[in-house]
């Protein structure tokens, strides 16, 4: 008996010398427009005939656990059932999504539909939403086949995590699938970095200054990066590889570099890749739930939005080729809620429980809400340019002899749609949404409601009401 | 955001920071900086490349460069 118990001991020491996480893999060669990337600007002879540039569509999917993967699957599920008429083609809203930056619980609906499009229509639900994430997790980690594997300092919890939505959710599929599908929508999984305290996203152009080819990694250990909720869970960790010699650093960030002075949110961004560039001090990088930088998701679309190598940027001044955007519309799927205010009712200053809460919660919430208003902003800017200049030619138009004023690269139409529990018409559905936790286990009529609240709000958006109206399929006579 | 007109004789693709954003003698909307301007090929344009601050435009006052 005893020699049995030696012997188990024995194997279980060496197995957990073995156990290691899923390791990134280097990059062989450096290929700008190869890879996990949005494909650069090309004529209309792309494969996804369905999708337009000239309306592009960019969705946020916040963080917040089964809450936001529900919600944002109902988003998707009425996007699905809109249907539309662009420039000849009858589809339907959901075809013409570009992009989606996903955030914890919303990288879930997120990577699925990019991995496996209206498939999610038919089993996203059973695969997942109804699923009792946490219990499996906890499950596999009391499992007595796994304790020498987690004994090793290289193989922790969120491996598990891994292997298990790797499992059974993703197939094992890998970067590499998405852009084997060569489809739009663009899938942005964000991360956040533990040193810097940014956002990290899984696309190959942050990957190239580690050195490391995304395509090699499965989309499973991006969206655990993503969902890596402090203490729940532990951090990610890749390897900050040396890039390829041909490697340079790209000019729009070598630029960004020199732009202190000028543009010190320019100057942030460059210095948060160039950092990364820096082997000998940061040879490794760990990542945890990209809720902690930016936990609605709009900050990727912003970046793409502002940067002259951002793919909306650049399709926003296409003039006069065949790509380019005329309408622009992105949706936010804020799963947010309010924790009941029990404070203020009470003469007692709040226990440290509460506080500590208050103070992990207080700053990521202001900072989500500037988020959104910060993107506002920027499309209400645009919107006001263009009248500015409609306005200025009209006007001049009056003296014959003045020439007008050049116009814009393109003239495209902004639409902004921002989707919470806040805006719930219903009062008692909206108080028990607010309600929610933040878990991966909801009961199966929570999930219900959600994907339902996902769809009304949609559906209740004044702006989208006048999109879809634009959009309408003309009926035959 | 701000804004930049490229003055050219001909109708050509404006490449900024390495990157194609817009046309000549059209208004570029873009993000407030110091940027590289150049055009794209073929090269038959002077200066090659001009690297200028892009600060305290308005639509209807942009920063203006020009090629010959």
């Amino acid at each position: 008996m005893l020699q049995r118990i030696v012997l188990i001991l024995i194997f279980c020491l060496l197995s957990s010398g073995c156990a290691t996480y899923i390791l990134n893999q280097p990059l062989e060669s450096y290929e700008p427009d190869q890879g996990y990337r949005f494909p650069a600007i090309i004529e209309d002879d792309s494969p996804d005939t369905q999708n337009s540039d000239s309306l592009f569509v960019c969705l946020a999917f916040s963080g917040g656990g089964t809450r936001a993967a529900a919600f944002a699957y109902g988003v998707l599920e009425k996007l699905h059932e809109t249907p539309i008429q662009w420039e000849g083609k009858t589809s339907s809203l959901l075809d013409e999504v570009d992009c989606i930056s996903g955030i914890s619980g919303g990288s879930f609906t997120a990577a699925y539909f990019g991995l496996f499009g209206k498939r999610i229509f038919q089993d996203f639900r059973v695969r997942f939403l109804s699923r009792d994430i946490q219990g499996e997790l906890l499950a596999r980690a009391l499992n007595p086949l796994n304790w020498p594997r987690l004994a090793s300092p290289k193989f922790n919890r969120i491996d598990l995590a891994t292997e298990l939505y790797n499992e059974t959710l993703f197939d094992g599929k890998t970067f590499d699938d998405l852009v084997a599908r060569g489809k739009r929508p663009f899938i942005i999984i964000n991360a956040t970095d533990l040193v810097s305290g940014q956002s990290f996203e899984f696309t190959q152009n942050q990957f190239d200054f580690l050195g490391s080819d995304l395509g090699k990694l499965p989309v499973a250990r991006a969206v655990s990066a993503s969902s890596a909720f402090p203490f729940l869970l532990s951090p990610v960790s890749l390897k900050n590889y040396t890039p390829p010699p041909e490697f340079s650093t790209p000019e729009d960030i070598a630029k960004g570099l020199k732009n202190y002075e000028y543009n010190r949110r320019l100057w942030h961004w460059a210095i948060r890749h160039y950092e990364y560039l820096n082997k000998s001090e940061r040879p490794y990088v760990h990542l945890m739930d990209g809720g902690l930088s930016d936990n609605i998701g709009m900050r990727a679309i912003e970046n793409e939005y502002r940067r002259s190598g951002g793919f909306i940027r650049q399709r926003i001044n296409s003039a006069g080729r065949k790509s380019g955007i005329k309408k622009l519309v992105f949706i936010v799927a804020n799963a947010r809620t309010e924790s009941q205010d029990k404070i203020s009712k009470s003469d007692i200053p709040p226990e440290i429980s509460e506080v500590g809460f208050k103070t992990a919660t207080i700053a990521l919430d202001n900072y989500s809400f500037e988020t959104i208003e910060s993107m506002r902003d920027l499309i209400n800017q645009r919107r006001q340019t263009q009248d500015t200049l409609a306005q200025c030619n009209r006007k001049i138009l009056e003296c014959p002899s003045v020439q007008p004023f050049p116009q814009l690269s393109r003239e495209i139409e902004p639409i902004f749609i921002d989707l919470n529990f806040e805006a719930h018409p219903d009062p008692e559905i909206r108080k028990e949404l607010q309600s929610l936790p933040t878990s991966f286990v909801l009961p199966e009529e929570a999930v219900n409601q959600l994907i339902r609240a996902g769809g009304e709000l949609l559906e209740n958006s004044a702006d989208f009401q006048k999109l879809r109206q634009k959009l309408q399929p003309s009926v035959p006579d | 955001m701000q804004y930049l007109l490229v003055k050219f004789r001909e109708d050509r693709d404006v490449v900024v920071d390495g990157h194609i954003l817009g046309v000549t003698n059209r208004v570029i909307e873009l993000e407030e900086g110091l940027h590289t301007i150049s055009l794209a090929e073929p090269y038959d344009f002077m200066p090659d490349k001009y690297e200028i601050p892009v600060i305290n435009s308005t639509v209807v006052n942009p920063v203006e460069v020009e090629f010959n």
